[in-house]
């Protein structure tokens, strides 16, 4: 079977946000616990490129080990998925004008494929005027991803529609970081 | 006339824009493979519009691997540049340990503020490792001495005398000593021979 990828830039992205989340004692944890092949990569990262998948998890296991407490850890992911819709280009700046909240859980299935190359895809369950419901399955192994996706998703919904967006997840907890199924409920 | 779209076509032509835009979102990280979906079986007007964005995607994706060849390329060159100019840094600065105790360092070329400080150091380095009394700057292959190189000549000369070794001056041509004469120069601090053999001579009888 082969090894789950993702997009160079999420990872880039994830590195320099969760870093960025430290403080200088953690930060400096945060550096030494990473790998050297991680580090390797992240050298020579290009944004475009597809990478193994354990790198991400790495980065996110690394940052839930340094910050512990279970609320910080939630946050922490939350803001590194909302870096991902700040860094993004003109194309998807543009995407957010174009969008509305019902075409984008409806492209869920595709945004996911766009970044990620096995290891896991969305299913969209229920779609109605101001919510759906949709799921996350077979991503093993890709430990604190979903919230990362989901923080992704609420940021991203903003843009689309700035007010009276909720996103709400069942299944992760810091205990249970990649469980076999994540639901999300989202509401605008 | 306009023929108004109904809400069913409107949404298609949001729709078809929106994965467009997914699709496009990829090239703006660099990924140039992206393909919009053209149905040639269908006449819908956004069609001519993205096979006409993949041509671009295309064409730019090409221009781009190009440029990155031409980067690799003048990446390489560069470094063998910097690879033939350290070789010659190292060969402008041939030190000789012509006697014990006595090193030459023959001066060929132009004088200029990085050769010099190399220069110094170099010397200095060697004076050092190998205890040196005597240090021969021999000029024989200078053909133009201006203020600045004389002021190079003379730092350098008490940079050596500095470390307890002495310094000498060889090889000056005559055009070189009426230039310094003529432009009032200083040579003080620098004892000079009239050659290098003179010089050798002098300090291998000085020699214990």
């Amino acid at each position: 079977m082969r090894e789950p990828m993702i997009r160079g830039h999420l990872i880039m992205n994830t590195a320099t946000s969760l870093r960025a989340l430290c403080d200088p004692a953690e930060g400096r944890c945060f550096d030494d616990a990473l790998s050297l092949e991680l580090r390797i990569a992240l050298a020579s990262m290009q944004q475009c490129g597809w990478y193994s998948r354990r790198l991400q998890v790495e980065l996110l296991t690394c940052f839930a080990t340094v910050k512990r407490q279970e609320d910080s850890i939630y946050a922490g992911f939350i803001r590194c998925g909302e870096s991902f819709v700040l860094h993004e280009n003109p194309f998807s700046a543009l995407l957010w004008k174009v969008l509305t909240p019902e075409l984008f859980i409806k492209k869920q299935p595709k945004f996911w494929i766009r970044d990620h190359m096995g290891g896991g895809h969305v299913e969209l369950e229920s779609l109605h005027a101001h919510g759906a419901r949709m799921r996350l399955r077979d991503a093993h192994g890709y430990d604190h991803g979903a919230i990362v996706w989901l923080g992704w998703m609420s940021r991203a919904l903003h843009e689309i529609a700035p007010q009276g967006v909720q996103v709400m997840q069942t299944g992760w907890t810091p205990s249970t970081p990649a469980p076999a199924d994540v639901a999300y409920e989202v509401r605008w | 006339m306009d023929q108004e779209l109904t809400p069913s076509e409107l949404l298609d032509l949001r729709e078809r824009v929106v994965d467009a835009l997914i699709a496009l979102s990829e090239v703006g990280f660099g990924d140039y493979s992206v393909d919009l979906t053209v149905d040639a079986k269908n006449r819908h007007p956004l069609n001519s519009v993205f096979a006409g964005i993949n041509e671009l995607v295309s064409a730019f994706g090409i221009d781009q691997e190009q440029a990155s060849a031409f980067r690799r390329e003048l990446e390489e060159k560069l470094g063998i540049v910097e690879k033939q100019r350290a070789a010659i840094r190292e060969l402008s600065t041939p030190i000789i340990e012509l006697w014990e105790g006595i090193l030459c360092l023959p001066v060929v070329g132009i004088m200029d503020t990085a050769r010099s400080t190399e220069m110094t150091n170099a010397l200095l380095q060697a004076i050092t490792a190998k205890k040196t009394r005597y240090a021969i700057i021999d000029i024989t292959g200078i053909e133009v001495m201006d203020t600045r190189t004389v002021d190079h000549f003379m730092r350098m000369a008490r940079s050596i005398r500095l470390l307890g070794a002495e310094c000498a001056l060889t090889g000056m041509s005559p055009h070189i000593a009426q230039t310094v004469v003529h432009m009032g120069l200083e040579l003080d601090d620098i004892v000079t021979h009239r050659s290098l053999l003179d010089a050798l001579t002098h300090y291998v009888n000085r020699s214990p």
